[in-house]
């Protein structure tokens, strides 16, 4: 079966044809929040970097975010002092045949002129990026899908995660790309992961990637945690990580990647998403968006949610498939989850009728139609310091 | 979770007295075979529910059978015996059909001196009944009978047909030509399907048991992932083999296929054919055999008493909200807690059997869990 996508120079699809509006330093943060206001339009997203100081982490995001399949044009908001490579980003996106246009702050005349050009450069670019766009069929193999787990409670490692697991075994069989991440909530899974991995090189970057996380998550003093967590029934780290790694699925694992590294061979990669060298700028994802933008800078066109006590948050850019392992947290928010895997527990439905319908709400949302929180306007985004080390070739195929 | 299931195993005790070909000189089978005993199997294989299949031609024995699978959750569906000379036939059929988990008839053919016993019209009747009430004809046969069931075939289309072990082919260096010819002729109707089990005890003296392998892909490739129904013959598998070792060969013959197409025969396509219905939630689920606590599926009561096998209840002594454990056995400061097989932290107090489990009494052997202050002097 495939769908119509967006045909993109480098030979990627998209599933959405979005403007990125993005600001380049806080200060700039609302002058590009009141343009999206202002176009008011369900397919004009905004983004940004809120800091002053360089960081080459940020960049590399920024320029993969901007280039992401689902992104038809970008408009980038500077205030005009800060560090941000503007120029390069600028550039970079031009050469990616997308249109772009820079508005500086200080240049423009202020908040005011600011906003009034750049709504203005955003229905201009709206129209450029519609004639442009290529439609094209699309099939589940040029796919790329996220996980993430937030909000998880007791249920969400016996019925959600198993269940997105499976989804991910049909996907990879299929073709697809399916990218799952946060190793600091794998810690205690590192062995049973590493056999599953294709090469050795793949297996000690696992090991590595987990014994990195522990170490990173013990300087910040805290686990990857939360108290929902506890409140749901989760008891420890390695108990929220038991639960957690079954969202992986059964497949081999081909690789092991870092933000902003977009993989060009198919099959199941672990994210790490916890930054290189000595713990520094804090917590690695300080919320469940930080991990949604890390998967969509390595390609993910859309992400599997999974919920135990009931999280809301979309994304720009990228669709965001809810789906809870709480039958009673499914019945309380029923507008927000888009799957009930909860069902499983009350005896309706086991994890594969789950897989399949997960599935098939895959290819409807790659097809167009809105998830629950894309419907309702959540387009959540946050980006923040860190440092990365280039991931080495072993662990990281490139296309045959 | 009840996706794997093993399409085919069997119960008994032989101080029931009606099982004929079950004596002493069978040693390793002649003794009781429990629900317990077979479920320690199925969980050591990550195998989740089972069919049991009758052992006995009588009816007395499917009453057995069904009181057993009633007080078990795993136990997915029974394969029961009818007197098909019975002149009420339909209606005892029709009444079996009743009974949620009476799912199929096995007339025990392979012992049945007449090869043609089964084509003589009278029992036409009760394969009829048996299409019109959606219950499964499971084919106990050997290679002389294969084009016998092929004639029922043509002459019910609407029943549906299991072909038990692959219908027992000898199982030598090379495969039989006419096996694999009959085993292609029954695979042409749409309505048998075939069972990939009990092949290791067919396995001809001085035969690598491997070679059950070309076995098995004949009849994947004859009836195809969708009409293919795994099973083990548990106990008399033994008699050749382990169900560990079953379990794992049977694994390699299907590791090419997709992921669906496995689940499809080790549990889906059982689902399907023998029309199981879905088992009642339990109030709590245990992951892993090893684990020592269970997991909440709804909010329980202290005082609720429940069954998580036969033989184990579990007595609730405190409430527990949906998605928290309850302990299995009782727990002293220091032990591990097990879920899902693997250690999830250390006991820091003692807990009784069917005690709630969680921070007041567990940490985490790695990093600490943080909490919400939720008091509004806390800052």
């Amino acid at each position: 079966m495939s769908f119509q996508g967006y045909l993109r120079k480098d030979g990627r699809k998209g599933i959405r044809n979005v403007v990125a509006v993005a600001y380049l330093v806080e200060c700039a943060h609302h002058v590009a929040r009141r343009i999206v206001d202002r176009c008011d339009d369900p397919d004009v997203h905004l983004i940004g970097f809120p800091g002053c100081y360089p960081n080459e982490y940020a960049l590399q995001m920024m320029k993969a975010l901007t280039t992401h399949p689902n992104v038809g044009g970008v408009l980038l908001v500077s205030l005009g002092c800060e560090s941000f490579n503007r120029e390069a980003l600028a550039a970079y996106v031009a050469a990616s045949d997308r249109p772009v246009e820079t508005i500086v702050i200080q240049k423009a005349g202020g908040t005011r002129s600011a906003i009034d050009r750049g709504v203005a450069a955003v229905k201009a670019m709206q129209q450029k990026a519609a004639a442009a766009a290529v439609r094209v069929p699309m099939a589940l193999s040029e796919l790329v899908v996220g996980t993430i787990c937030g909000g998880s409670d007791g249920t969400s490692g016996i019925t959600a995660n198993p269940a997105v697991g499976r989804a991910f075994d049909r996907l990879v069989a299929a073709g697809a790309t399916c990218i799952f991440e946060e190793t600091g909530e794998m810690i205690g899974c590192e062995a049973p992961m590493a056999v599953r991995a294709t090469t050795p090189e793949v297996g000690e970057a696992i090991v590595a990637s987990i014994a990195k996380a522990e170490t990173y998550y013990r300087a910040m003093g805290f686990g990857s945690f939360a108290p929902g967590n506890a409140e749901g029934g989760l008891s420890s780290q390695e108990e929220k990580s038991a639960g957690a790694y079954v969202k992986s699925g059964s497949a081999p694992i081909v690789g092991v990647i870092k933000p902003a590294e977009v993989p060009e061979a198919p099959g199941l990669y672990l994210l790490d998403v916890v930054p290189d060298g000595p713990p520094k700028f804090g917590f690695p994802n300080i919320s469940d968006n930080a991990e949604i933008v890390e998967l969509m800078a390595c390609g993910a066109h859309l992400t599997l949610f999974t919920t135990g006590r009931g999280s809301v948050v979309g994304s720009a850019i990228a669709p965001v498939i809810k789906v809870t392992g709480n039958p009673e947290t499914y019945r309380r928010m029923t507008e927000d989850m888009d799957v009930n895997a909860g069902r499983i527990l009350e005896g309706e439905g086991d994890l594969d009728e789950v897989a399949d319908e997960i599935v098939a709400l895959v290819k409807a949302v790659a097809g167009g139609q809105f998830t629950k929180s894309e419907d309702m306007g959540h387009r959540e985004f946050i980006l923040t310091y860190k440092s990365f080390e280039p991931s080495g070739p072993g662990c990281f195929p490139r296309s045959a | 979770m009840s996706s794997i299931i093993d399409a085919h195993v069997h119960l008994w005790d032989p101080a029931r007295g009606d099982y004929g070909w079950l004596t002493p000189a069978l040693p390793t089978l002649y003794r009781r075979i429990d629900p317990q005993e077979l479920h320690e199997q199925l969980t050591r294989a990550g195998v989740h529910g089972a069919v049991l299949v009758q052992a006995a031609p009588t009816e007395a024995e499917s009453d057995y059978l069904l009181s057993i699978a009633e007080r078990t959750p795993w136990v997915r569906g029974v394969v029961g015996w009818v007197d098909f000379d019975a002149p009420d036939i339909e209606q005892r059929i029709a009444a079996r059909a009743r009974q949620a988990k009476f799912v199929g008839v096995r007339p025990m053919l392979q012992d049945i001196e007449d090869v043609d016993w089964i084509l003589h019209p009278s029992r036409g009747r009760a394969l009829s009944a048996l299409a019109s009430h959606g219950l499964v004809f499971d084919a106990l046969i050997k290679p002389v009978h294969m084009a016998r069931i092929e004639q029922i075939a043509r002459r019910h289309p609407d029943l549906s047909i299991v072909i038990d072990h692959a219908a027992k082919p000898t199982i030598g260096n090379e495969l039989s030509p006419s096996w694999r010819e009959s085993l292609r002729a029954l695979a042409s109707h749409p309505n048998v399907v075939c069972k990939l089990s009990g092949l290791l005890t067919e396995v001809a003296p001085g035969v690598e048991p491997s070679q059950v392998l070309d076995c098995a892909e004949v009849v994947l490739q004859l009836f195809g992932p969708s009409r293919v129904l795994w099973g083990s013959d548990w106990p008399v598998l033994t008699l050749a083999s382990s169900y560990d070792q079953w379990h794992a060969l049977t694994q390699r013959a299907l590791s090419s296929l997709s992921v669906s197409d496995r689940n499809a025969v080790t549990g889906g396509n059982a689902v399907r054919i023998y029309r199981m219905k879905t088992p009642p939630a339990a109030p709590a689920i245990l992951l892993h055999p090893d684990d020592n606590v269970l997991v909440c599926c709804r909010a329980v009561r202290a005082g609720e008493r429940f069954n998580i096998s036969e033989s184990e209840v579990i007595h609730v002594l405190q409430d527990t909200d949906l998605g928290h454990k309850l302990a299995r056995r009782g727990l002293s400061e220091g032990d591990k807690v097990i879920k899902y097989g693997a250690p999830i932290g250390s006991m820091k107090a003692a807990v009784l059997a069917g005690g709630w489990i969680h921070l007041h009494n567990m940490k985490s052997d790695y990093i600490s869990a943080h909490t919400r202050a939720a008091r509004v002097d806390a800052i």
